[in-house]
């Protein structure tokens, strides 16, 4: 008989940790792990959030556990969302084989009698194929199940990491792909390049580097690794503590006559490489620094026996040249029927309106119209800030 | 570059058996590999459907099938192939590809003839990405409309890096108790177990029809009993094609040689699938299907199969044996177009009655039931 527990201390949860990073690595969910959740909470959670996560044990095995967290009052009462969403390509709860279905009643059961009441439970990203918005909603106990709505999905690329060898996925790869990587490979070296990997002695620099590149790349953007400032290397850091050990924080440096040029750090687990973030020197754009970090990345998943190659959201064209395969992350949002519920429609249905109108528009106008619209977007939203 | 090609005949999937077999392999489906699905085409398939399958190959490559077919009698109306024969049934494609294959079949299949009206997928499992992955790709202004009709709970056996000894331990220990004592009541009434070969495979077929039959018998529609003649054929070809690799099991259980029990399972990429049995009432007191059963978990164990998936439905003998469940769900997609009228019309009863009897409680819809009954309307 399976047994949920909710937990709101941080000291509780972290007695869980190794048994919830073993179902971190089973369910290959790198930014699902204590140690990517948790050092979000301590360095990055907004101040005044609660945690709410919510253990399932059948007798002392951890079967399942829902890493949530309740947004400080003030803002939305009552909203209840992943660790660490904001920063992560990817979250999701986690189960067992099998189990997820019993997880998501015991989470529901619990849920609705935690404190403050869940008016919003927003699960995202959740992998496409996750069944937990749908398990909740379906196992949520009462007469009524929660509404529920997708906020958004967006295009995940990934690269397969099937191929017997890197030899092997190269061989597979199309012959131009395969003279430009080459190209750019001899050039880099030709300059004085050289590439590592984060070990326990260089990490604290190293993270300090990557931290430093990809502030520079992104200057005058909005990024939220640059927002986080001084405590984007306290993150980094705890996470790299926890996982360095097992090769699964794996942060990659370029540099050119000893000179950092481009770092791109990734996690990983049970197989699941996740590409978190690069930074890159713009003054160094002739070598395509972006392209051979993602090819050594790729190189050393197939030296750790990994299985996929996880490039993140978004389209980018150096991405696409890469993959071999796409999947999907979606925003799934459910509104327990209560008390609550026409408050939270109101607040809701802009988004949703927003949503719909967005898809309407990429499906109704040409792309080159949605491409303007897009850019027009873009340039009202920096005007803003 | 990857293509879609709309196949019609059958000759031209069998020629693509092997490459669409490695695929249900890889994704551990059983029951969505050519065996049964084609199977299921030859034998069983309402007379007057037509094949509907979207095969998606880069290069030569197969990378992902869509297998359809339409109803007869509602041409316009899509559905999975096996889709009515107990087992869940999905699309396939290899790892990273389904998105791909989804948004190049949604094209194949907006132009296809007869337009379809609806595409059932179902029953699928639940975490299958093919509702969403076709419904966003779906070419057009207007993506399809989606609606859910049932979910079934899977119960399952999770057997990844674990004996059958170790499985068997962390049981009830009354259920062990009891299973000690049903193999020795078999054992002491002459009683013996075997896997069909391929020598014995046509006897044995017509034995699970047999029994299949007196055990449904008076207990209502079984999908088996009502294609009984086609059956033998269907699992002889079954035979032929998974009996080798050892993928296809037909377990006789005997009494002095008189079969009293046969049970069959198909497997593939790590999963069995335990699909269905027929048993001779007259030895219920041997609990012959507990047996049978408890036989086709050791043998799934002892080739290091990774799960064991007891079917829908959960009822007291698959609920002692399962440690966790899966979920499967029936899910329609109803592209807009001229045809979305009548289909929307002729899915309404069937989600009103979903609805319904979601938020009603279990006595609540026995009520109701019993109500229409008593004024002598169908609830079914």
């Amino acid at each position: 008989m399976s047994d949920a527990q909710l937990i709101c201390e941080l000291p509780r949860v972290q007695e869980l940790a190794a048994a919830w990073d073993a179902l971190a690595a089973i369910n290959a969910a790198p930014e699902s792990s204590p140690a990517w959740m948790l050092g979000w909470w301590r360095h990055v959670a907004p101040a005044g959030a609660e945690l709410r996560v919510v253990a399932v044990h059948d007798h002392d095995e951890l079967i399942g556990i829902v890493p949530l967290y309740v947004e400080p009052d003030g803002r939305r009462p009552g909203r209840y969302r992943l660790l660490a969403d904001d920063l992560s390509g990817c979250t999701t709860p986690l189960a067992l084989p099998n189990r997820a279905w019993e997880v998501a009643e015991a989470v529901a059961r619990t849920l609705t009698i935690s404190e403050p009441r869940p008016s919003v439970l927003e699960l995202a990203p959740l992998p496409a194929v996750s069944p937990w918005a749908m398990a909740l909603r379906e196992r949520w106990p009462g007469r009524f199940r929660p509404i529920a709505y997708r906020a958004d999905l967006a295009d995940v690329p990934t690269v397969s990491l099937h191929q017997p060898s890197f030899d092997a996925w190269m061989q597979a790869r199309s012959s131009r792909f395969r003279n430009n990587l080459r190209r750019y490979r001899r050039r880099f070296e030709q300059a004085g390049g050289t590439e590592r990997i984060s070990t326990a002695e260089t990490v604290a620099a190293d993270i300090q580097t990557f931290a430093r590149l990809h502030a520079a790349r992104w200057s005058g953007r909005r990024s939220r690794l640059v927002e986080l400032g001084e405590r984007l290397p306290l993150l980094l850091g705890e996470v790299a503590q926890a996982l360095l050990p097992e090769e699964r924080f794996r942060l990659l440096i370029l540099e050119i006559d000893g000179e950092p040029i481009c770092a791109y750090l990734s996690i990983a687990a049970g197989g699941e490489v996740v590409a978190v973030n690069l930074g890159w020197d713009e003054r160094f754009r002739h070598l395509s620094a972006p392209r051979l970090a993602i090819l050594s990345m790729i190189e050393e998943g197939f030296g750790q026996g990994d299985r996929r190659f996880n490039l993140g959201w978004g389209r980018v064209d150096y991405k696409r040249e890469f993959t071999n395969g796409s999947d999907a992350a979606k925003w799934e949002v459910l509104l327990p029927v209560g008390s609550q519920l026409p408050p939270t429609l109101a607040r809701a249905a802009p988004a949703i309106a927003s949503r719909r109108m967005r898809q309407s528009a990429k499906r109704l106008l040409p792309a080159a119209e949605v491409d303007r619209l897009r850019v027009l977007r873009k340039r009202i939203s920096r005007a803003r800030q | 570059m990857s293509e879609a090609e709309l196949i019609v005949e059958e000759a031209r999937l069998e020629e693509l058996e092997d490459a669409w077999d490695t695929l249900a392999v890889a994704n551990a489906e059983p029951a969505s590999g050519p065996a049964w699905m084609l199977g299921w085409w030859r034998h069983v398939a309402p007379s007057g459907s037509q094949l509907r399958v979207v095969a998606v190959h880069d290069h030569d490559e197969l990378i992902g099938i869509f297998p359809l077919c339409t109803e007869p009698a509602e041409p316009h109306r899509y559905r999975l192939l096996a889709h009515n024969f107990g087992c869940c049934v999905t699309p396939i494609a290899m790892p990273g590809r389904a998105w791909e294959t989804a948004e190049l079949t949604g094209r194949i299949l907006a132009t296809a003839e007869p337009r379809p009206g609806a595409i059932e997928l179902v029953p699928m499992p639940a975490v299958s990405p093919w509702v969403t992955a076709l419904r966003e790709r779906w070419p057009g202004r207007m993506r399809p409309i989606v609606y859910r009709t049932e979910f079934y709970t899977v119960p399952t056996i999770s057997m990844h890096g674990r004996s059958f000894d170790a499985w068997v331990q962390g049981c009830r220990p009354h259920f062990r108790a009891n299973m000690r004592r049903y193999w020795r009541r078999f054992g002491e009434a002459s009683g013996n177990a075997r896997f069909s070969t391929a020598e014995t495979m046509a006897a044995d077929a017509e034995t699970f029809v047999k029994l299949h039959a007196a055990r449904g018998a008076g207990r209502g529609a079984s999908r088996y009993l009502t294609v009984a003649e086609s059956l033998p054929a269907f699992l002889e070809g079954l035979a032929r094609d998974l009996l080798a690799a050892g993928r296809f099991r037909l377990l006789i259980l005997e009494i002095d040689g008189e079969p009293i029990c046969a049970e069959f399972c198909i497997a593939g990429g790590g999963e069995t699938l335990d699909v269905s049995f027929g048993w001779d009432e007259r030895f219920k007191h041997l609990s012959p299907r507990t047996l049978s059963g408890y036989r086709m978990i050791e043998e799934a164990f002892s080739r290091g199969e990774d799960r064991f998936n007891l079917g829908r439905g959960l009822d007291d003998h698959k609920g002692s044996l399962a440690d966790g469940a899966d979920v499967s769900i029936s899910e329609v997609l109803l592209p807009c177009g001229p045809l979305l009228g009548s289909a929307l019309a002729r899915a309404a009863p069937r989600v009103a009655r979903e609805r319904v009897k979601q938020a009603l409680s279990e006595e609540e819809t026995s009520s109701v039931r019993n109500l229409l009954r008593r004024v002598g309307l169908s609830p079914g």
